[in-house]
Parts: C-alpha cells; structure tokens; sequence
C-alpha cells in the first residue's frame, strides 16, 4: 500500500475535478481547500491512535447517515452503491487528519474494528504487535476519480481530466521509482491508447450484453404501455405480500372494488400493449398518445386538482369538497414516469405537490394515468370521483376488436362450444362466460401450460381453453377480453388491484402484491365497464395471513417509513426538520472544532526564526547559488547547519554523487577559508563542479 | 514445551499453506510496487461501482487501469539486467543497530541500464514443519481457541525469529553504461546475533511508470558478517572485591615479548636480555645499562553466563547475552582483565584485557553462544571455583532462578569470591515469588525482561 502522499495540489485539484464534473462544485472547492490549506498553514494536531480511530468513526457515521437518508428516500438497498458520488466527502474526515496530524503514516487496522480489537488485546497480553501502516492520501484520490467516474455524464471531460490526473500521479510515482523520461513517455502514450481501446471493448461489450439481457423475459416489464403477463410461463407465480398502495374512502362512500392501474388493447404471445396514435381527433396528444393534465381552477384551489381535458368535454369536470380517496403508494424511483392506480369514473386527482413541484400527469387514450417526475419514491394523491370519467376515451377503436391470428382457432372453438356468436349483447356473453368459468375452470397461480413456440400448434391461451383450464386472473381476463372481441363486443384488458383487506386500526384499504389482478373493460350500453371473470375462489385462494409476526413487523417498518416521508416532505415541516437537523449537525460541528482549536500545534517550520543572514563580505561560490535547487530536493536547510554538512544530504537520492560532492565542498571551502587559496583555480573548479551537480540534480527525485 | 501430540491433518494443511502464502506473499511484494497494489484494488472496486445508467465514465477509469496493470506488467517482464556486484561489507554489525554499506555495481550487459535499485535479501525465515509443529510461542495457552486452533500467531511468531535482518532497497541508480560502476549504499538492519550469510542480492527492474519491478538475481557473491549481541549502555558502576595481583599486560601474553611497565634502569648482568639494554645511557656512560622492568599486575574480572535456558525462553536467554555483552564492552580491559565463562557442552573459558585477546573477540564468542539443553550447574561450578584465587570478582547473569542457582551463588560466596548478581525475571511479581521460594543469600538485582535497559540503570545508578 502507498507509503507516501500525492504531491502538492494534486488532491485538491482531483476534488475540484469531482465537485465540477458532478454538480457539487461548492462542496469540491470546500472540500479541496481544507485538503490542500495544509501546505499553507503550521497548525497541526498531534493525533493519538484514538483520534485517527475516531476521524475513521466520523466518516462511518456519516456513511450511515448518507445511507440512511437515501433509504428512506426510497432507494433501494441493492442500490446504496450509488451513493459512492460521495465518498469524497464521507472520507474526508480521515484525510484531514492524516493530512493535519503528525504521524506520518496510520496504521492500517484503524479502518477495522475486529483488527482494533485484536491489537489491543495483543497488547495487553504482551504479544508482538506490528500493524501495517499506511499514508491514505493515495487511496483517497483513488476514491475521489471512482466517485468522479460514477456520477459524470460528460465523458469527454471525464476522460480528459482523468488522464491528466492519473498521468500526474504516475510522473511523480516513476519519479519516486527512477524516472527514466524517454520511457515513460512512450508508457504514458500507450497507455492512452490502451486505456480508450480497452474502455471502447468494455463499453461494447458491456452494451451487448446489456442488449441481449433486455431481450429476455423476464417477468417484470409491466408499464403504462405494455404489460407482459405470465401466459405460457411454467411453476409457481409468487406475488408478494408487501403493502404496495394503501387508500383511505371518505365517510358514506363506498369504497371501490377494483383501483384500475393500466389498460391495454393489443393482444399478441402473451404481451398486452397500448399502441399510441390511433385515436387523436383533436391533435392534443403527444406521440406516445398520452395527453397532458390540465389544472382545476375556481374551486379547491388549495388542492391543486388535475384533470384531463380529452377535447370533447371542454367544461371543467365539476369537482367540490372532500375527495373520495386518498391513496398512498410506492412508485419505481428508477423509472421517468410510473402509472397510478385510479377507480372508475375518476374526474380528478389532486394534492400530490406544490406548484413549484415538477411533479405532472399524463393519461392516454385508454384512461391509463401516469405520474411524471415524483419528488419522491412515496407518493400520495387524493381523487375526485364523478359522473363520468376525464381519463378514458369513450369509443372502443379497432384494436379493441382485434384477436391475435394464433389464437383464433381457438377462440372460435370455445365460441362454438358455448354457442357465443356475433351480434350477442355484452351482458349474454359474459354471463355464459362467468358460468363456463366458475364450472369448468380452475383458479391456481401454479403454473403447469407449456410455453409453447411456434413450431407448435397450440398456443398457451388454447391450451387453457380447452385442455388444462386452470390459470390465473391474466389467463381468466386475456380469454375474456378475446372471447368479446370474437362476438363483436370491444373489449380491453387492464390490471390493477382488487380492493378487500381493511385495516380497522387505521382506517385505511390495504392493496397488496397477493392484491395484484387483471380483469376486463367491456363495452356495453355505449360506456366502459368493468368484467371481472375470474373464479370469485381468487381472493380466497390469494388470501395473506396478516397474522404472520413477520408479516406484522414488516407492514409496521413500511408504514412507518412511507408515513414519515410523507409528513418530512410536506412544505410544513419542511423547514423545521431542516432546522432540527441542521443545529443538531451545527452543534456538533462546532463542538468539533472547538475540540481541535483547544488541541493544535504549531508545526515546527513555524518555530524557525527568520531567514539565516548572510555575514557581509562573506564570500559566496557557486555552491552558495545552487542552495535553492537543492532545498528543492532535501528540503531547507536548518538554521546553523553548515552548507557542505546539508549538501552531503543528496547522498541519499544518489550515492554516485559521492565523489563529486566530495570534490565540490572541499573547494567551497577552501575558496571561504583558506586564505592562501588559489582563488582563481578553485573558481574555475568550483563552477564546473557546481555545473555538473546543478545537472544531476535535476534528475533526482525530493527525499520527505 | 514440546508439543507431543501427532499433530493431524488439519495442522498439516494449515502449515502447507501457511507455506505456500509466505512464499506468494514474498514473491508479489518484491515484484508489486504500492502503487501497483492500489491499481489492483480499483479493478474489483470498479465491477462493484457500475450503476445502471452511467457506464462511460466507469469503463474509462477501470479501461485506464487496466491499460496501465497490462502496460507495466508487459514492460516489466521484459527488462532485463546483466550487473556484477560486490559488497564493501564491514566484517562486524551489531544487533538493532542499522548497518549502512557500500555496493559496486557494474553493468556487465551490451545495453545501458537506468532506474535500477539494489535489494540484499535475507535468507528464507519459514519454520520448518517440525519446528512449526513443535514450538510453542510464550505465552500460547492464553490465547483464544480459534486463534490456537489456527495457529498464524505461531507462524509469524517463527517467522519473526528466524528473519535475521531488515532490509531497504537503495536509491535508484542513475544510469549505467555499459561497462561502468557506479558505487551505491544499502543498509540493513541486523535483527539477531550471529552470523549473516549474504548470499541474495537482487536487482530491482521497475517498469517506466513505477506499477511492478522485475526482481533479478544476480550472480551470486557469498558475504558474511558477524551480528554481535546487542548492547545496553551502562552508567559508571562499581565491581566488589579486591586486585589479586594477577599477572597482566605483556607477562600474560604469549605472543609479546617483555611484561611489565618500565620502572628505572641498572648496571647490566650477566644474563639480562640484550633487549633490556639501554644504549643511549651506555653511550653517555661508557657502562652497558639496562632498562628494569617492574611485573603489572591487574584487576581480574569474572562474567559468568548462565546458558541452561529451556528452548521456549530462548527471548531470555538473548537478554542474558546482551547483558553479558554490555558488561564485557564496558570493562576498560586496558587496565583489567576479564574471564568470560559459560558451559556448551563443556566449560569454556575466553580472557580478554591487556595482553590477551580483544574485547571483540569477546563479543564474537557472545555472538555465537546458544542454550545448553542440560542444566548442568556442577561443571559451571567447578569452573568458577578454579579460578577463584585469581578473581577479583565476579559478574553473574541468570536467567532466572531458582533452587540451583542459589546453590551455586551460595557456593560461590562461601569460596570468597566477591559477587554481583544479575537476574532476569518475567515482572517484579514473579522476581518476588522467586525471591521469597528461594532466598538469595546476597543482594541481587533483578531485571524485567522487555525492561533490561531502564532496569539495569536505575540498579546500577
């Protein structure tokens, strides 16, 4: 490990380069001038090992607070690593005070408790201790271009920053290892040249594998536009038992069965879909067919209530007093824009921020609401039920009729077999549909139709239909949907939450991930409506034990953090947690600094009086002249120490200078002292010799 | 205590790799530079660290470090040295103290050589399997199971005593045509007495950016030095006992001529050597003169070592050597004459002061002094007392005490030989349970080990 720091400036110039390239340039300045202030102040703090200990605890504790902060900010646990951005400043601490303190060195078990430990006990048992000691100045650079490269978006300047740090560091590093110029110069070209052709291959192959990895399935990749469903997929589905919204229903209203999050129209191998652009009369939508939200004037103000203005309904949607829910939720913080789960008939949403908040809404054509830019992973938003909805365009469009020519043959067979047909009203086909579902199907989440590919005949809808008839809601809701379409009704597929678990103590729908289902959007007396086919045995089957002690503690930690989140980010309490935090912070910080104003030294360079004066008519050679090129290398030379005495020092960056240091002092001083010297000779010989050491010194690297 | 339980696979595998990670452990920290070891670390750090969204920047830093660990290792591997070396080795160094000599270097290759450095290894310090099996550190039954279990404590423990010396690399040379020598220093740092054979000089090819060094050796030039004990300095102090007229100077010598201190001069006699005659005053006198010599005689000083140390307090027993070390330096042997006596396998007796041999002798003889197995005290005994008639006093180290060595204190005393008594002990607690189970029949001073310097100053002051 390192045995030496960086050279001068070097730190604080990498903590510059990190504070501009990531956007906390105040920070990197702060950061960069207390590092580097310790060339141009004497103070410093004569450290004992517990002190180093405790700078090392600081910096711990200033993780875990970082971290801790993060969670509750909705960060996940497998993504703490992110938070390296600041490790530059979590570190500094123990990089201030390897740099302000006296030890030159600290030892390395300082950065482990369990190590500590052992040394002490070692210690007290007499045992032989030798810790391995490290200077962490090096190792902290180190971390400052990681968390550099972790956060910056701008690679060109990354790159050439990072070279330049990385050359400078390994110019003084070959200096301290017998610099040979030629040689590291054609080094520090092929490394270049390396380094970009190596960081290209990575990024490639990275990029590729990346690709290939998106490509799969992978179970997960439900959005606003596309749900893919576990149609076709084998073994157990596992849906989790962890709260993901929570709704509160006013008093005297009922509360809703089904809280909708998204709907699609597009059918194809087991992946729903919305397909923007087919339904855009008045040109208000944006590409992706998604309108944006307009606000509620007038009434409620305070609310900052949202709605949609589809075009046809041009009045403002007629909303006043209280809102009928209040839903709570987590949003994936990884994702721009996450849809919401909204009831039927939503006229409004409101109280999910300030103006001043970027927070927005969208909504496309087939009434699925996304929420764009949260201030936070935890949101909550408060909804304003009507007469009709704001969200959902009213005409079914021809993919609401479409069926998959896969599944076709199939459809047409279960049609015939129930005698479905064409021209049947909605509400005959789905009650020959409930009471084929309910006797001839079975609700199970264990998976057993094949995946079957396309070499094959049967699709796994088919082999649901008409050989296995067991499933889940996706299998129930995707046949539904298909089935209306076949007998000419327009059908949509949606998914979303079933509303039943309520929690008395807190007065409040629990929706969980068991709570997961999909079900149907049926056309029928000219509006949407909700079928829901799947065997009623669902929710039984679905049921949680919320009796678990597991479950319990876990429901109370996610309530309790979602809660005070929401109440820390209300503009209320916004300041006040800032001034609490703040003065407790401030209070110890200056508590800190006290400690170590009371506790400072003076360096010893201080203690040196003023500059040595010279005697008049002192006779200086060229010896004399070369003393600041040489205080460059060993340092400057103490008060009272003879010149030739501190010249012999260079001895020990170069013994083959031996000789002609040798051959030069003996002439230095003869020219000062001996007063039958030859003046004219030893002149000569004194600037030729000077010359040459003047030459070799150059070469040489600075002994600490 | 030996160990003499069959020590079972476990303790089998434990050593092989204890073994084998010395010898990795050896071979990468001579070959990677710290600044290399730090680059090695970034690498996995650098796979923990990729976020989900920005890449770039990371595959730029680890594509960088990877450019510079391949670039340094390629360019290390290839350079290559052909140096003849010799080492300006002082015949004798001291334990503890630095040892700083000279090497000539010379570039004996067809091309020139820069940025080298010179390394003098030490010898291999892994304990054999036996000696890891059968040692026990002091102090071992303390210890917790795990640790007793795995026993590293004990490989490093074996480690730290059989590294005979601390090494630094020199300063990086300047460059080397071929042909030339150039002169450089080393030092090394002698960490036991005994004898040093410098058999491993290396020279150290770091590639141009300082990463990794390619570790030649070069042609091997066999050196030995002799580590003398270390030595404690000592305040002024007083022997006890009187001059017993004990021959000295020249007279006790068998390689000098004439003894004694020139007293006056006489008329010549028949038989008086003609080396006694004094020409300048028969000349003035016209009588043959002779120079009169009178005998010298000097104080003679015993230091008696006590050798019969069990092998595990062998720390003892190298505390008991530098104190007979720091007495021996101490004694103006100029003006006395000081009989060193220990039993290895059988008396030995070495004299030095005026005439005789050389203090350094001495000290070489203290150099290469080790246990006796068998406390045989009789013979150290019977050693001592034959030369109590000339003794003025005598110097004795335990290490430890006990029963037998009150007895021979006791003996010693009541054959008249004035004595001063040095004993070294665990604490002051165990000095005084050791006292009160076996009194000393004289004032004793008792020495704590780790403590031996502060002690023996404040009993001797």
């Amino acid at each position: 490990m390192p045995l030496h720091g960086p050279p001068r400036l070097l730190t604080g110039l990498t903590l510059l380069f990190w504070g501009g390239l990531t956007g906390n340039a105040l920070f990197g300045l702060i950061a960069a001038v207390l590092v580097e202030s310790n060339s141009w102040t004497t103070i410093r703090w004569n450290f004992s090992r517990t002190s180093y200990v405790r700078a090392w605890h600081f910096s711990v504790l200033a993780a875990t607070l970082l971290s801790a902060l993060a969670w509750l900010d909705g960060m996940k646990a497998g993504k703490l690593h992110t938070l390296f951005i600041w490790a530059p400043l979590v570190l500094l601490p123990i990089e201030l005070a390897q740099r302000y303190g006296k030890a030159s060195r600290l030892p390395l078990n300082t950065f482990s408790f369990f190590a500590r430990r052992k040394m002490e006990h070692d210690f007290k048992q007499g045992y032989h201790v030798s810790p391995r000691m490290i200077h962490i100045s090096y190792p902290y650079l180190a971390v400052a271009l990681l968390a550099t490269a972790v956060a910056c978006r701008n690679e060109l300047f990354h790159f050439i920053g990072m070279g330049l740090i990385l050359g400078v560091c390994l110019f003084f590093n070959a200096r301290k290892n017998g610099m040979r110029p030629v040689a590291w110069v054609i080094a520090f070209i092929l490394l270049i040249a390396f380094s970009y052709s190596s960081h290209w291959a990575t990024s490639k192959a990275y990029h590729y594998y990346q690709k290939g990895q998106s490509g799969q399935f992978n179970g997960k990749n439900t959005s606003a536009n596309e749900s893919r469903t576990s149609i076709g997929r084998l073994g157990k589905l596992k849906l989790s038992p962890k709260i993901f919204w929570r709704a509160q229903v006013a008093e005297e209203t009922k509360p809703p069965t089904l809280l909708r999050t998204a709907t699609y129209h597009h059918y194809a191998r087991g992946v729903w879909k919305h397909l923007p652009g087919t339904l855009d009369p008045d040109g208000l939508r944006d590409q992706d067919g998604y309108i944006s939200e307009a606000r509620l004037k007038g009434t409620n103000i305070e609310n900052n209530i949202r709605y949609f203005d589809t075009g046809k309904n041009a009045d403002e949607p007629d909303i006043s007093g209280a809102p009928q829910l209040k839903i709570v939720g987590e949003v994936d913080s990884s994702v721009l824009a996450n849809p919401i789960p909204l009831p039927h008939f939503t006229a409004g949403i409101g109280d999910l921020g300030s103006d001043t908040s970027e927070i927005s809404l969208d909504c496309n054509t087939l009434g699925t609401v996304r929420i764009n830019n949260p201030d936070y992973h935890i949101i909550s938003y408060s909804v304003w039920t009507g007469d009709r909805s704001t969200t959902e365009v009213d005409a079914p469009a021809k993919h609401d009729l479409g069926i998959p020519v896969q599944e076709r043959e199939a459809i047409k067979r279960i049609c015939a077999e129930l005698g479905l047909k064409k021209g049947m009203t909605a509400k005959q086909v789905l009650t020959r549909l409930r009471s084929f579902f309910a006797t001839e199907f079975t609700y199970t989440t264990h998976l057993t139709t094949p995946n079957l590919d396309n070499t094959t005949r049967w699709t796994a809808m088919g082999v649901f239909l008409e050989q296995t008839r067991r499933g889940h809601c996706e299998y129930f809701a995707s046949a539904t949907a298909l089935i209306l379409r076949e007998c000419g009704v327009p059908a949509r597929y949606c998914v979303g939450f079933a509303v039943h678990e309520y929690d008395s103590k807190r007065s409040e729908w629990v929706m969980r991930g068991t709570h997961a289902h999909a079900w149907c959007r049926v056309w029928n007396e000219g509006r949407w409506e909700d079928a829901d086919l799947t065997p009623a045995s669902w929710l039984a089957l679905e049921k949680t034990d919320t009796s678990s002690w597991k479950l319990k503690l876990a429901d109370w930690w996610q309530l309790l953090r979602e809660d005070f989140l929401i109440w820390r980010t209300r503009d209320e309490n916004k300041m006040m947690v800032l001034i609490v935090v703040g003065s407790i912070v401030g209070v110890l910080l200056l508590w800190l600094a006290w400690q170590l104003w009371k506790s400072r030294q003076r360096g010893e360079r201080r203690e040196q009086t003023g500059p040595y004066i010279r005697p008049k008519n002192a006779i200086l050679t060229d010896l004399n002249k070369l003393e600041p090129a040489i205080s460059r290398k060993i340092g400057r030379r103490p008060n009272g120490q003879p010149l030739c005495r501190w010249v012999i020092m260079l001895e020990k960056a170069d013994p083959s200078l031996a000789d002609l240091l040798s051959s030069l002092t003996r002439a230095h001083s003869q020219l000062r002292f001996d007063p039958d010297a030859r003046r004219g000779e030893l002149e000569h010989e004194t600037n030729q010799l000077a010359l040459e050491l003047k030459k070799r010194i150059k070469k040489l690297s600075p002994i600490r | 205590m030996a160990d003499t339980r069959s020590p079972g696979f476990f303790r089998n595998q434990i050593y092989r790799l204890y073994h084998r990670n010395s010898a990795l452990a050896y071979f990468l920290t001579h070959r990677v530079r710290p600044a290399g070891i730090l680059l090695l670390l970034l690498v996995p750090t650098t796979w923990v660290l990729i976020p989900q969204r920005t890449v770039e920047p990371l595959f730029q830093l680890r594509g960088s470090i990877f450019a510079i660990l391949g670039i340094s290792l390629i360019w290390a591997f290839f350079r290559k040295a052909s140096v003849k070396i010799r080492r300006d080795l002082p015949r004798l160094a001291t334990a503890g103290e630095p040892l700083r000599y000279r090497v000539r270097v010379q570039n004996t290759g067809s091309k020139k050589l820069a940025g080298i450095k010179l390394l003098d290894l030490p010898p291999d310090n892994r304990p054999s399997y036996e000696t890891f099996i059968h040692s026990k550190e002091p102090g071992e039954e303390k210890r917790n199971i795990f640790d007793r279990k795995l026993a590293y404590y004990r490989w490093e423990w074996l480690q730290r005593g059989l590294t005979l010396f601390s090494h630094e690399s020199s300063a990086p040379l300047p460059t080397l045509k071929t042909g030339e020598t150039v002169s450089t220093q080393l030092s090394l740092t002698p960490k036991k007495r005994g004898i040093i054979k410098l058999a491993d000089m290396r020279v150290c090819l770091p590639d141009p950016l300082g990463i990794f060094q390619r570790c030649r050796r070069t042609e091997p030039h066999k050196d030995k030095l002799v580590v003398l004990p270390h030595r404690y300095r000592l305040p002024p102090y007083h022997i006890p006992g009187n001059a017993r007229f004990q021959l000295g100077g020249e007279s006790a010598s068998s390689t000098a001529g004439q003894a004694g201190d020139f007293t006056s001069v006489r008329d010549y006699r028949a038989g008086d050597p003609l080396r006694h005659i004094h020409w300048k005053s028969w000349a003035r006198t016209g009588q043959a003169i002779v120079k009169e010599y009178e005998d010298v005689f000097f104080p003679r000083y015993g230091l008696v070592l006590d050798t019969f140390v069990p092998a595990h307090q062998a720390q003892m027993f190298e505390e008991a050597v530098s104190i007979a070390a720091s007495f021996a330096a101490s004694i103006d042997t100029r003006e006395s004459l000081l009989d060193l006596m220990f039993i290895r396998d059988e008396a030995h007796v070495f004299s030095a002061g005026r005439g005789e041999e050389r203090i350094d002798s001495m000290l070489e003889i203290l150099a290469g002094v080790s246990c006796e197995p068998s406390n045989d005290f009789a013979s150290l005994e019977k050693l001592v007392l034959s030369y109590r008639d000339n003794l003025t006093a005598c110097i004795c180290v335990f290490t430890g005490w006990d029963a037998q060595r009150r007895d021979t204190v006791l003996k010693f005393q009541r054959a008249g030989v004035p004595l001063k008594v040095f004993s070294i002990c665990r604490d002051l607690d165990a000095a005084q349970e050791a006292n009160q189970s076996f009194p000393s029949p004289l004032p004793m001073t008792w020495l704590r080990q780790g403590h031996i310097q502060e002690d023996l100053y404040l009993s001797i002051c």
